[in-house]
């Protein structure tokens, strides 16, 4: 992994723990981002990524717990502050946007308000001075007339309008590192597309490094630089976005791209058959292996690691890419 | 003859307003739509939010009544139908919602839902219990499961009954609005091809409704974009790349991010402005305010859907 990253993540793991066994939802994951750069992490329903998302800030109360790992961020090891120190980070360093805009936000607060109290409380300024940055903030992210915007409550804005807000809100306190877990599907293609556009043009303003989550092979393509591949609480591929889509290494990769349905596509769509696995109990050998069509011999052993497949590349593969 | 036919369409929502509001607020949900599917065919029906794509799916099988406009289904106008006449039609015209969840009720066994519709119309038990099982085995579900509860299926499974109980019937006509929009992006193409086979198997007619351009220029033959309560385009699906005309089609055609990071750039042309409000309408054409190119008659006049090319409709001055 690149020595220059900003935030460097190594072999996280979460569990949830109850009466029905243990639930891997991160089951060792790995991977660094570089300022200015977006990491797209890919998966579905249940492969752990939101969990991940929480778990990088220290959002994970019991059940859950985070049982191993490490995350640096500007030299520091998120995972053994305390939670003080922590939420001190959150927002200021590393900030999170969420799917749904319209629950995340409070809605009983005007948006002035929630914006004006998030830079008071993380830093010494007065409220003029965080009036006329929210403002200023507001207005960054495309909103139109950020005077009137103030003053109203979530449930007068659109869901498109509400997302824009969460992100001036992740952007309030200019963090280092923006995480944003699924930040357009709740959205309009159209509305989605201006979303992208402003997140790009915010990155390269502020050279801030993004982890984008996203189920959608579009959205990774379009913003991010490098992908991690997730399945089943794990990363099973790793790299260069152009390679990646190019010649996937990872059968569960393959799959998905051949799955995707495309504008002007004119294949047959070949599914993948199955379901995605249960994180709970999950068995000691590779979690793919039920829905893979180039499973061998040499996938009955343990759950294969990240090993190295070219440059800057990583699979977790017992096949290595071959076949 | 067309199996469908679909007549200047509309449907509108007052929308109180309270005592003291004065004027009362219209929602026109769909606003003289119409529109023909032959038989055999798949129409796509795609637009955004608030466009009204699924107001005109819920029309068309008379779920809702219409404001005005008419609804003929092969060859006979159902606009009006009511009571024995209806039912039968539902026979004919069957639907598959976007919520596999809601759809199915959590306390019948799968077997039951799928049975109910048999039930209706008359068929013994024994009859009854083996087209069930016949039904789970079409949609690739295990007969074996007929004693299961909705629960505990996976989102793809539960589409898979909701298309068995639409099956049930052996409909000629299917509404699918939204039916893999919630299910994780490895199993849609299941059911996308499911919805294919079946098709082919039963010579099935389907009006397919989604935001999903990508998902419906999969399945659709032709695909009618829909704006705020009208239909802007419409047109074969696989012209739809080349020959798009309506500024607003070309730019959802843009704003669909494609899996093939080569071609990044494609994103920058973004469409400015929020989707509109449904109960707001501007004067003239609807799409004016965010139309790169409106010109003076754009903001007075409304255009007419009008044919440019065989089969190819646009309601734009531009053209």
């Amino acid at each position: 992994m690149p020595g220059n990253s900003v935030l460097e993540v190594s072999n996280l793991a979460t569990c949830f723990t109850g009466s029905a066994g243990v639930v891997k939802a991160v089951n060792g994951v790995t991977f660094a981002v570089k300022a200015g750069q977006t990491l797209g992490v890919v998966g579905e329903s249940g492969c752990g990524k939101s969990v991940m998302c929480l778990s990088l800030v220290g959002l994970i109360g019991p059940p859950g717990r985070i049982v191993s790992g490490e995350v640096w961020l500007n030299g520091q090891d998120l995972l053994q502050l305390s939670p003080k120190e922590i939420r001190r980070v959150r927002g200021r360093e590393i900030a999170l946007v969420f799917q749904d805009p319209m629950t995340s936000l409070n809605p009983i607060l005007t948006v002035g308000t929630q914006l004006t109290e998030t830079i008071v409380s993380h830093e010494e300024v007065s409220k003029a001075e965080a009036r006329r940055r929210a403002l200023e903030l507001l207005a960054r992210v495309g909103l139109p007339d950020p005077e009137r915007l103030m003053r109203r409550y979530p449930f007068q804005l659109s869901g498109g309008m509400c997302q824009r807000v969460m992100i001036a809100m992740a952007l309030s306190l200019q963090p280092k590192v923006l995480i944003a877990d699924e930040p357009t599907t709740a959205l309009d293609v159209t509305v989605q597309a201006q979303i992208l556009a402003e997140l790009k043009r915010l990155q390269k303003e502020l050279g801030m490094a993004i982890v984008l989550i996203t189920h959608d092979l579009g959205v990774v393509a379009a913003m991010a630089d490098e992908v991690a591949v997730m399945y089943a609480g794990s990363i099973v591929e790793y790299g260069p976005t152009v390679e990646i889509f190019a010649s996937p290494g990872h059968p569960y990769t393959r799959a998905l791209l051949r799955s995707v349905p495309r504008l002007g596509g004119e294949e047959e769509l070949a599914p993948i058959e199955g379901q995605p696995p249960t994180l709970l109990n999950p068995p000691g050998y590779c979690a793919f292996l039920p829905r893979c069509t180039q499973a061998g011999e040499e996938c009955s052993g343990d759950k294969p690691g990240l090993h190295p497949f070219g440059p800057g590349r990583y699979v977790a593969c017992c096949l290595r890419g071959e076949r | 003859m067309s199996l469908l036919r679909v007549i200047d369409l509309a449907k509108h929502y007052g929308t109180g307003g309270g005592f003291l509001a004065g004027g009362r607020e219209k929602v026109l949900a769909v606003d003289g739509v119409s529109l023909s599917l032959a038989r055999g065919e798949t129409l796509g029906l795609v637009g955004e939010s608030g466009c009204g794509k699924s107001t005109l799916g819920r029309l068309i099988l008379r779920l809702e009544e219409p404001t005005a406009g008419k609804i003929f289904f092969a060859g006979e106008e159902i606009t009006a139908w009511t009571g024995k006449r209806l039912r039968e039609l539902r026979q004919r015209v069957q639907i598959v919602f976007q919520d596999s969840y809601s759809s199915l009720n959590g306390r019948q066994t799968v077997g039951a839902i799928i049975e109910e519709p048999l039930l209706n119309f008359g068929a013994g038990k024994k009859e009854r219990q083996k087209k069930v099982r016949e039904l789970l085995a079409t949609v690739g579900l295990e007969p074996e499961l007929v004693s299961r509860y909705p629960h505990e299926f996976s989102g793809g499974q539960r589409q898979r009954i909701n298309i068995a109980r639409a099956l049930a019937l052996k409909p000629e006509f299917i509404v699918c609005d939204e039916p893999v929009s919630s299910l994780d992006v490895s199993i849609r193409a299941q059911v996308l091809n499911l919805l294919r086979e079946l098709k082919k198997e039963f010579g099935l007619s389907y009006l397919f409704i989604s935001h999903d351009l990508a998902a419906v220029s999969y399945l659709a033959d032709r695909v009618a974009v829909m704006y705020l309560g009208k239909i802007v385009e419409v047109l074969a699906t696989r012209r739809l790349l080349d020959d798009a005309r309506h500024p607003y089609t070309r730019t959802l055609l843009a704003a669909v991010p494609v899996p093939d990071p080569r071609q990044r750039e494609v994103c920058q042309e973004v469409i400015k402005g929020e989707p509109p409000d449904p109960a707001k309408h501007p004067k003239g054409c609807r799409f004016h305010p965010r139309c790169p190119g409106a010109i003076e008659v754009c903001r007075r006049t409304e255009p007419v859907l009008e044919e440019v090319n065989e089969g190819h409709l646009v309601a734009c001055h531009l053209d």
